[in-house]
């Protein structure tokens, strides 16, 4: 399964990004390897309008399952759910690592 | 002044910045000529030359754009039509798009794209046009609905409601972006409505730049003299950009815009100004027309 987190830097033990649409990163987690995969969103980041719905094709595409984020908007949060992603929403301030350990405690509720 | 059948002389009002007196002074000369006009409102998001022209709507139209209609049994998601669409209205990835008509804005560059034919034209109300008429001037009125992000496509519509002869004028909307250069382009002249403030003279720089770019001819009038400290004279000489009028600072013409009523029709005063202000425009357009043909 693979967990996606908007990052403001590269690793897990980057802060996560309070922005969706318009983060600079995604820090990807692979539950089944273990393993962490940065997706630079700078292309959706820039973009005029539609960085929200555009990040969510971006992270779908990826194969992602499981989102978490401070805050999705209206649009991309629709786009989401059609593609059955479950989006938990995160306090703002935490590491990456600290949101992926909320989640496993199932601390997090569905946005 | 107007022999030819297909002749019409459009003069758009714009300032650039907000607030310095575009319907005012559009209105005022409007109702102080003797001639038979066409005034097209073409500042959407704020119409309000009604509230001047009183009378009931003699006519109304909703006014529609292009919107991607999917034919989701044909579509295979190929996402051609979300990697063209510049305002990232529709969302793709590998079934039939996601469309969100409001961040559509109608250039049905998707329908040409989709390889397989399966966009339709369908379509989405973005406003509506209203006429109304006190015997001498006809108004047209774009009103754009709530939400709209781009009253391009309303402007557009707005214009094509001036007759093929006779005199038009257009209420541009303030600023110099897309809305505006839509209102203002291909008129015949455009009268620079300003003020002597630095935030007037700042944005009416940026205009100059705009109607030079759209190489239209234009003339300046200075609203609300004597309320500002800059040298509109001065800042004009550089550009060579006549001035045609200078409307006082004069608490009684607020008095009667406060209350929906035109100074003209109070005072004979500025009646005769706004009057030799239009005669003078009307020659200045007539100019500017002879000179463009010739090029």
């Amino acid at each position: 399964m693979k967990i996606a987190i908007p990052s403001l830097g590269r690793d897990k033990t980057s802060l996560v990004n309070e922005r969706f649409g318009r983060a600079e990163n995604f820090i990807i987690y692979d539950t089944t390897s273990n393993s962490y995969e940065v997706l630079e969103n700078s292309e959706n980041k820039s973009l005029q309008q539609g960085s929200g719905t555009q990040t969510a094709e971006t992270i779908i595409k990826k194969n992602v399952n499981v989102l978490l984020a401070s805050n999705v908007g209206p649009k991309a949060l629709k786009v989401l759910e059609l593609s059955n992603i479950k989006v938990f929403t995160i306090p703002s301030g935490i590491t990456v690592e600290k949101a992926l350990n909320l989640y496993n405690e199932g601390a997090l509720t569905l946005s | 002044m107007n022999n030819s059948k297909e002749n019409n002389f459009v003069i758009a009002f714009a300032s650039g910045k907000g607030g310095t007196g575009k319907t005012s002074v559009a209105l005022n000369t409007a109702k102080s000529l003797l001639n038979q006009l066409t005034l097209l409102d073409c500042d959407v998001e704020e119409p309000n030359c009604a509230i001047f022209i009183k009378g009931e709507v003699l006519e109304e139209q909703k006014v529609a754009i292009f919107s991607p209609s999917i034919d989701k049994e044909k579509c295979n998601g190929c996402g051609e039509c979300s990697k063209f669409c510049e305002r990232k209205a529709l969302v793709c990835w590998g079934s039939p798009p996601i469309c969100f008509p409001e961040m559509c804005s109608g250039c049905g560059g998707c329908k040409l794209v989709c390889p397989i034919n399966a966009i339709d034209d369908g379509e989405r109300i973005i406003g509506k046009i209203e006429k109304r008429s006190n015997g001498k001037i006809n108004l047209f009125s774009g009103i754009i609905n709530i939400g709209e992000e781009s009253p391009v496509s309303l402007v557009k519509r707005l214009r094509k409601m001036a007759p093929k002869s006779g005199l038009v004028f257009i209420d541009a909307p303030p600023g110099t972006s897309c809305p505006t250069v839509m209102a203002l382009h291909k008129a015949d002249y455009v009268v620079l409505v300003t003020e002597e403030t630095p935030f007037g003279l700042s944005d009416l720089k940026i205009l100059i730049d705009l109607v030079k770019k759209l190489n239209i001819k234009m003339g300046a009038v200075n609203n609300r003299k004597g309320m500002g400290k800059e040298n509109l004279k001065k800042f004009l000489e550089k550009f060579e950009i006549p001035l045609l009028c200078e409307i006082p600072f004069d608490k009684e013409i607020f008095d009667a815009y406060s209350q929906g009523e035109l100074i003209v029709d109070k005072n004979p005063k500025y009646n005769s100004l706004f009057k030799d202000f239009g005669l003078k425009l009307l020659k200045e357009v007539e100019k500017a027309k002879k000179e463009n043909e010739r090029q």
